[in-house]
């Protein structure tokens, strides 16, 4: 039953990578950035867990609302202070993402500054486990499960009705029309980094709570995301999900016949082998453009 | 006085290095995001052969060149035909995989603990010390580095790359073949940052799997950006601002703080600043790649 235990762990695992991966997503198709800053809004959002938490001791559902806020701000942030002033003098794209490896680099550094590189805890020992025949869950695996089934449909509708959901699908679509139709393109991407980071900030409040807080906990995490969103095509947001959870599926399974240690090889090598075979993803084909 | 010799030869490394990347990203626009590894690969080549093999340092060397032109050909085969983005990930990935099979492969590589005891470079009957004779050795083969890199940047293939690098249908409709030629120029970044690799073993006389992952390809890229793509000054100027500056923090006081975070922070801070106000870099001309 091994087996099907680390399937469970995948699936929630999945979840996870999946909310970080489709919050990636909707910023790379909306601004065409490669925002590698995205772990560092990761990691700012469990500092706001952890000081609403442990610091102002909030009670734990104003303490998610102030580290999803927290993540959102800080999405908006790095867009207001480093890609808007690229974008301002036409940038390149290697002048974006570099400008995006600075915001990264800056960000960690001043983490490991302020909090150290400890490892922060929210709470001490292990979480009750919940038995069901021969499978054990965690609160962990059912509140994953439960974020994702709510949030990801209320996404969805968002996009596809409301005026502003549209804009954001408009853009990603065609640039260039969207402004000719008026689209406010500054405001908008404002917008798109809040939704996209406010994403990466509940599967933060998650892994912060279950594992702790340490300065450079972002960048596995969104580089998976990163790897998700090409696994799953770029351009199609159930895609982005759906290469998540393969990935956090396989990560977990691979533990049934390899040792821990070799799960970076299995994610990149995943992802080298869909680059080589499949560079358009799983459901690349389903699509010529890219669409949020 | 050791210890100026010893940021003397960190800054030539560096600097060779650094050429070795902008050959990549200034002169070809392959944002190589994945350096370090050919660095780690051919430290570890030249550590094998000459603990585990005892060849002779000089063979060593030539075989760490060798091997890096070779991974950087068997992995750019199939990647350099991507575009940017996806490009930029699977050198990353491939970076992720070199680390982790170092760390891994405890039969080759001795894992976490790495290889110790590499031999210095004797030449007839002298043996190079450390001191003088390292600083020499090092700077010798950095003026190596940079004639080879010097010459290229007179040679008709620095325009075929530059067209390839500024447009790439325009450069394929005059007839350049634009993956040989990035295979070619990928390849030569490839073996001479494992020839760095060799010059880094020789200098440590120990290798380790930790300094080829992210934080070494971000210190590499700044570099290349801080000083200027497409100009040996430039990768010169880059690593000795990078070397020298956390050190003159050093000097100023800075106790109780954790030097090397307050470096990170600098880099990225310095990155973001650049891009924003001289994407040329601190003494690179105009003709490199268009950050």
């Amino acid at each position: 039953m091994l087996l099907l235990q680390l399937f469970i762990d995948g699936l929630a695992s999945g979840a996870l990578y999946a909310l970080t991966a489709v919050g990636f997503a909707i910023i790379y198709n909306g601004t065409r950035i490669l925002h590698m800053a995205h772990g560092a809004v990761f990691t700012a959002g469990g500092y706001a867990l952890y000081i609403a938490v442990k610091l102002l001791h909030l009670p734990m559902p104003v303490a998610v609302i102030v580290a999803l806020a927290s993540a959102a701000a800080f999405g908006v942030l790095i867009d207001l202070l480093v890609y808007r002033p690229l974008r301002a003098r036409k940038s390149s794209e290697a002048a974006l993402f570099i400008g995006s490896i600075g915001a990264l680099t800056l960000c960690q550094a001043v983490f490991a500054l302020i909090f150290t590189t400890d490892t922060l805890y929210l709470r001490q020992g292990p979480l009750p486990l919940y038995d069901i025949g021969e499978i054990s869950l965690t609160i962990m695996h059912i509140i994953a499960a439960a974020i994702v089934i709510v949030v990801f449909p209320i996404l969805h509708l968002f996009l596809t009705r409301t005026k502003y959901g549209r804009a954001i699908r408009a853009l990603a679509d065609n640039p260039k029309l969207s402004v000719v139709r008026g689209v406010n393109v500054e405001r908008l991407y404002m917008l798109i980094f809040a939704i996209g980071s406010l994403l990466a900030g509940f599967a933060v409040s998650l892994i912060a709570y279950d594992l702790g807080v340490r300065p450079e906990m972002g960048f596995p995490v969104m580089f998976v995301s990163l790897v998700a969103v090409i696994v799953g095509g770029v351009g199609y947001l159930p895609g982005a999900a759906a290469g998540a959870f393969l990935l956090g599926l396989l990560q977990n399974l691979s533990l049934w016949q390899l040792s821990g240690r070799w799960q970076d090889v299995v994610v990149f090598g995943a992802l080298l082998i869909f680059l080589l075979f499949r560079p358009a993803g799983l459901f690349g084909h389903m699509l010529s453009t890219r669409r949020v | 006085m050791e210890y100026l010799q010893h940021l003397l030869i960190m800054v030539m490394i560096y600097a060779c290095l650094t050429v070795s990347l902008d050959l990549n990203i200034g002169h070809a626009g392959i944002l190589s995001f994945g350096h370090a590894s050919f660095y780690g690969i051919g430290a570890y080549t030249t550590a094998i052969l000459t603990v585990y093999a005892g060849l002779d340092w000089f063979t060593a060397m030539v075989l760490a060149f060798a091997m890096g032109a070779f991974i950087a050909v068997l992995i750019g085969l199939p990647t350099l035909r991507l575009g940017g983005d996806y490009f930029i990930l699977a050198l990353f990935g491939f970076s992720l995989i070199v680390t982790s099979l170092i760390i891994n492969m405890e039969w080759l590589t001795n894992g976490p603990f790495g290889i110790r005891g590499v031999p210095r470079p004797s030449i007839g009957s002298y043996q190079v010390q450390s001191g003088y004779g390292m600083l020499g050795f090092i700077a010798i083969m950095t003026a190596f580095i940079f004639f080879v890199h010097w010459r290229f940047a007179s040679s008709p293939m620095k325009a075929a790359l530059h067209a390839i690098r500024d447009d790439e249908s325009v450069a394929m409709s005059l007839g350049i073949n634009v993956v040989r030629t990035k295979i070619i120029v990928f390849a030569l970044g490839g073996g001479f940052a494992a020839l760095c690799g060799a010059m880094g073993a020789f200098y440590f006389r120990f290798v380790s799997a930790d300094g080829y992952g992210l934080q070494t390809i971000i210190l590499l890229w700044a570099m290349l950006f801080v000083g200027g793509n497409c100009s040996l000054l430039g990768a010169f100027v880059g690593p000795a601002v990078l070397m020298l500056f956390p050190e003159l923090f050093r000097f100023i006081g800075g106790q109780g703080w954790d030097i090397g975070h307050i470096q990170e922070a600098l880099y990225g801070l310095l990155l973001i600043l650049l891009m924003m106000f001289r994407p040329q870099g601190l003494v690179g001309n105009k003709v490199g790649l268009r950050a």
